[in-house]
């Protein structure tokens, strides 16, 4: 599946996106590579992931920034987890099971995070799977409205609210534990 | 700062703390650049990408370099789509008939803004009783020998292998299976490159969240011109690959004009299969 350079309308879009790719394409090969464990699948996550950027390239502002390098290693992520999802479909049919089920009506995660450390809060996000920090990232960290991040993610907008949900869920489920409270 | 607020700030700090930490672990970009070495493949499959020079068609697809067309026949701009729109077989009959369901598309405008003139010819859906009208799947399916099947059950009048004519009729009975094909994935045009090769987009109905039905699409397989009103000749025709789009909810397909033996302005139908349905995209092209 190819899409064209074409696609974006300037040069000045074209060399932008040039640039991203000679700059971040290892990086983001490397972080694909390690959640799908197989270096051709990785690559192909890597394809997808600046297909993708074609797409919302609006989103990156300087190609040399740690913002854009989150965001890059976001999109990668999700395109390999996207791939993970394609070989294996009953272990995700499962996880789409889950994420069915009811959001948490008492969101009561802000409350968790203002009354936990930094150092705790970044743990347990990385203790989290990466199905979930990669929709938390879209929407808290790369600041993109449900809608964008249906949009990058090739899904609906109530499945961004739904994953969302949940991944705040894991989260303060996490963090409690962490407390030795009850959800 | 509301509570909220300053929740979703706490973490996005948070997140982007254990980005970094992540990514930390992560060898240099030089060092991975000694240590991988990306596929042949995939290096090739990104420098056509990044050069913007052939056109191609989907992963693991041939590609036709359009600029060659470009240069040498005339070029021909494009159009719009078919599809997709649901009404009944009456309205359908009064499009064949009367030429009408033509209007405007401002997409297609602003993709090939130098196109002289544009035109959408919408190939109204009409299957609100596909069973009590005879139509319904095409005459062969996908699993069974579709792949060698050379004329899709067409029924040809003319014998000359590259200069088929339908028979009568034929052309809204598969209009009205591409109605079926529109249910689970739109077809349309999406851009004309400067060289006037066609990139068509093609959209998962249900998203790709779905893990059913599994969704096999071909290539373009058979083009129609419209030699006259409601006369349509084949003037290409190919072998129906077949792919396996499940997990995907869009993707593109890119053609020149010249690969699809279309050497004059004119308003053409191409088809391709998707899953047991053959699907059509009316196109309208204008040299320029």
């Amino acid at each position: 599946m190819l899409l064209f350079l074409s696609v974006l309308e300037t040069e000045e879009e074209q060399g932008k996106f040039t640039l991203l790719y000679e700059k971040y394409r290892y990086l983001m090969w490397y972080v694909a590579n390690d959640i799908l464990k197989d270096k051709d699948l990785a690559e192909d996550a890597v394809q997808e992931a600046f297909l993708t950027l074609t797409k919302h390239l609006d989103q990156v502002e300087e190609v040399d920034s740690p913002r854009t390098k989150r965001f890059l290693v976001t999109v990668a992520k999700s395109r390999a987890i996207d791939l993970l999802r394609r070989e294996n479909r009953a272990e995700f049919a499962e996880y789409e099971d889950a994420l069915g089920q009811e959001a948490d009506q008492n969101d009561t995660l802000d409350t968790y995070l203002q009354t936990e450390s930094l150092e705790q809060l970044v743990a347990a996000i990385r203790s989290l799977d990466e199905n979930y920090r990669v929709v938390l990232e879209f929407r808290y960290l790369h600041e993109l409205s449900e809608k964008e991040t249906a949009a990058v993610l090739g899904i609906a907008e109530k499945t961004v609210n739904v994953r969302t949900c949940r991944a705040r869920k894991k989260l303060k489920e996490v963090l409690a534990k962490d407390q030795g409270g009850n959800v | 700062m509301r509570r909220k607020e300053k929740g979703d700030h706490l973490l996005a700090e948070a997140l982007a703390e254990a980005l970094d930490r992540d990514l930390a672990d992560v060898p240099s970009g030089e060092q991975l650049r000694k240590e991988y070495r990306f596929s042949t493949t995939f290096e090739k499959r990104m420098e056509r990408l990044l050069a913007n020079e052939n056109k191609g068609k989907r992963k693991n697809e041939t590609v036709t370099d359009a600029r060659a067309w470009g240069a040498k026949a005339k070029q021909y701009v494009g159009v719009a789509a078919a599809l997709v729109c649901v009404i009944g077989l009456v309205a359908v009959a009064e499009i064949f008939q009367s030429g009408a369901g033509k209007k405007s598309q401002s997409a297609a405008d602003t993709a090939a803004p130098e196109m002289s003139a544009v035109t959408e010819e919408v190939c109204e859906d009409a299957v609100e009783d596909q069973t009590a009208s005879g139509i319904g799947e095409s005459d062969t399916e996908w699993e069974t020998g579709f792949q060698e099947d050379d004329t899709g059950g067409v029924p040809v009048e003319e014998t000359d292998e590259d200069q088929k004519v339908t028979a009568p009729g034929w052309q809204e009975k598969l209009l009205l299976e591409s109605a079926k094909a529109d249910e689970l994935v739109t077809w349309h045009l999406s851009s004309i490159d400067g060289d006037g090769s066609m990139v068509l987009l093609s959209r998962r109905t249900d998203g790709w969240e779905s893990e059913e039905p599994s969704f096999y699409v071909s290539g373009v397989f058979e083009v129609y011109d419209e030699t006259a009103p409601d006369e349509w000749e084949c003037i290409y025709r190919a072998a129906r690959t077949r792919e396996d789009y499940e997990g995907v909810s869009e993707w593109t397909e890119c053609y020149t004009p010249e690969e699809l033996h279309i050497t004059k302005g004119g308003t053409y139908r191409f088809v391709r299969q998707v899953n047991s349905f053959r699907q059509v995209l009316q196109l309208t092209l204008e040299e320029r």
